[in-house]
């Protein structure tokens, strides 16, 4: 705290050796060796702190009175600046804060509130019942992504991608995120690739880790990753599927076909189209016998494979 | 530590921008900390100040008759800027809202990213949000809701592949993993539940008011999984407990559906304990997995489920009789 005050106070940089002569906290006999390393590691602890809170230190060496660097916040930079919102726009603050469950989140919205109540604004007071309430999609992934692309550090996680049986160790330099039909997607340089990739967030099934150093790489010019999301999932061309429904059963196939019949003695053939066919395969497979697939072949063949899993014993 | 030199940073702005001071329990409540933490951070900010730290150089705060006002500043008299991660989180949620359907008013929703861009210090990262739902008949419900009426809808159930027809009190629309659904008290039910809006075959508002019992207008924490009703909580103990071994891929299903314990194995593998409505719903469920689920308990779900594939797999095995009067341009040879 009295680091910061210090810090404002001055246009100056201050160099560590003055901050530790004059701030509250920081003395100590800088001849003594351990004392002096123990200064520097609490100093760099606190700078990081401080960092992270959202104030910018700058460093820099002022060239009339000194040789070491030194560091200063600029007020500028430091303050909030005198922002206003109208009743409507502070009911959207408000409702937008209370959307996240992942912690990171949900704290980085918190501290925000904190920092404009600091400021004589109140959000939650204009705080509105909206008739529609928004829930982002799986979102676990998205705070460490959103922290190595802030920093620009590689990220690494494991991927189950649409023809996977397992999951794969990934390597990524990622550019981007966005949401894009209730799904969120990053995209970035795939190291091991060597290309350019869009991952979908609920296929990462355990933890994003951020690895290497900060401004590792730089993140091209005009990236769009909804462009490259909407890309990706549109090269999945629908087919038609045709399947025979045990008469008064399955509804929900039923209800999904643009075509039943002809009629059969052993049910109705009905006819949709699907894009994704693992997903649509395990969906046929749970009407059981009520359902049987009859074409494309792929859809047959994958529809057999769930129903195998589910029929094998395993214990 | 990091949150408290947050908040003593936020303190004294916060004193400055009220000068007609704030009782101490108030100041307590809105910094969500107690009243003896708050002593305690004022007898800090106290002790801090400009260098030189004499009498003038310190900030002054004054306590009088449990009233906090503060009298000199020593430069703090804003709260911090934006930091980077905070501003992320906060503009993208605002996107998410800006983008789904019926969702308050859009212009204050952009008017308010503007404004929030230019309080962070940082240049904010940009993550576009677009279609957050399939639906496209949001606003119609969202009018439900505001109506305050009960409506009558024909609802296709995927958790029991029936349709039927029920009388429903609407408490609001839920946007969630791509979907939106209607959250309201189920007459037939007797319980809440939520509707997908893809499935409601139907509408109609009857001329009646819509009253949920107040016990169910809570507005819920986290949307059930698709189409399904969270269990309520008294009721939940009562549920069948169903436990599953969830494969790597399986992950979606703690995400969303509501779980009593998840203990992870090897390889990505997980243990899971649900509560199900009711078996019937359960195998379903489990069917519908694509085997990514494996059945440890109970042994008749267990069994009723391998049943019901090995069923679906004979009648690959063995081609339907060709009774009925095939079409001459049909393909049969993908039947075996």
């Amino acid at each position: 705290m009295n680091l910061v005050l210090c810090l404002l106070s001055s246009r100056r940089f201050q160099t560590a050796s003055k901050i530790a002569r004059t701030v509250p906290g920081y003395e100590h006999d800088p001849e003594d060796k351990r004392a002096h390393e123990a200064f520097q590691r609490k100093f760099e602890r606190d700078k990081a702190e401080l960092r992270r809170i959202g104030v910018p230190l700058q460093s820099g060496v002022d060239p009339y009175f000194d040789t070491e660097p030194g560091y200063r916040i600029a007020r500028s930079d430091f303050e909030l600046p005198q922002i206003e919102f109208t009743d409507a726009e502070a009911a959207a603050v408000a409702a937008a804060a209370r959307l996240w469950h992942q912690p990171e989140l949900q704290s980085g919205t918190a501290q925000a509130l904190r920092k404009l109540r600091a400021a004589g604004i109140d959000v939650e007071s204009h705080a509105a019942a909206f008739p529609v309430k928004a829930l982002p999609g799986t979102e676990a992934a998205l705070s460490p992504l959103l922290e190595a692309i802030a920093s620009r550090r590689a990220v690494a996680f494991d991927y189950l991608g649409a023809r996977d049986e397992t999951a794969q160790r990934r390597r990524l330099q990622p550019w981007g995120c966005a949401a894009w039909r209730g799904r969120w997607y990053v995209a970035g340089y795939d190291l091991d690739r060597a290309a350019q990739r869009v991952f979908r967030l609920t296929r990462i099934p355990g933890k994003v880790r951020l690895v290497g150093p900060e401004d590792a790489y730089t993140i091209p010019e005009g990236v769009d990753v909804l462009a490259f999301a909407s890309e990706a999932e549109a090269h999945q061309t629908p087919s038609r599927a045709k399947v025979l429904v045990r008469p008064r059963a399955a509804w929900g196939v039923r209800r999904r076909a643009d075509q039943i019949g002809p009629r059969r003695s052993d049910g109705d053939e009905v006819c949709f189209t699907y894009t994704d066919t693992p997903f649509t395969a395990s969906w046929l497979a749970s009407f059981g016998a009520d359902v049987l697939v009859l074409e494309p072949p792929e859809l047959v063949k994958e529809t057999i494979a769930c129903l195998q899993n589910l029929a094998e014993d395993r214990r | 530590m990091s949150v408290r030199l947050a908040r003593l940073l936020n303190l004294v702005p916060y004193l400055v921008a009220r000068p007609e001071g704030v009782p101490i329990r108030e100041l307590a409540d809105d910094f969500g900390v107690t009243v003896a933490q708050i002593r305690a951070d004022l007898t800090l900010l106290w002790m801090c100040g400009l260098p030189g730290y004499g009498p003038g150089d310190l900030i002054d705060i004054a306590f009088d008759a449990d009233t906090v006002r503060v009298n000199f500043a020593a430069g703090m008299d804003r709260p911090v800027r934006l930091a980077g991660h905070e501003a992320l989180a906060l503009s993208v949620a605002l996107r998410v809202l800006g983008d789904t359907p019926g969702v308050g008013d859009r212009g204050a929703i952009a008017s308010a990213l503007d404004k929030l861009g230019a309080a962070a210090g940082a240049e904010a990262a940009e993550v576009p949000v677009r279609d957050t739902v399939a639906e496209s008949d949001v606003e119609r419900y969202a009018a439900l809701v505001e109506s305050g009426n009960a409506a009558r809808i024909t609802y296709y159930s995927a958790s029991r592949d029936t349709t039927s027809e029920r009388i429903v009190d609407p408490i609001e629309v839920v946007a969630a993993d791509g979907h939106a659904y209607l959250r309201a008290w189920c007459r037939t039910a007797n319980e809440v539940r939520q509707f997908r809006l893809d499935r409601i075959d139907a509408c109609t508002v009857i001329d009646e008011p819509a009253a949920p019992p107040a016990s169910a207008a809570r507005p819920a924490g986290r949307a059930a999984g698709p189409g399904e009703p969270a269990p309520t909580a008294f009721l939940a103990s009562e549920l069948p407990l169903i436990e599953l071994r969830l494969g790597p891929a399986g992950k979606g299903i703690t995400d969303s559906y509501p779980c009593e314990e998840i203990i992870g194995e090897a390889d990505g593998y997980r243990r899971i304990k649900m509560r199900a409505r009711d078996l019937e719903w359960a195998r379903r469920f489990v069917l519908g997995l694509g085997g990514e689920a494996q059945v440890i308990a109970p042994a008749e779900l267990r069994d009723e489920v391998r049943s019901a594939a090995q069923a679906a797999l004979d009648r690959y095995a063995d081609p339907p009789p060709e009774t009925g009067h095939r079409h001459p341009a049909a393909p049969s040879g993908a039947d075996r």
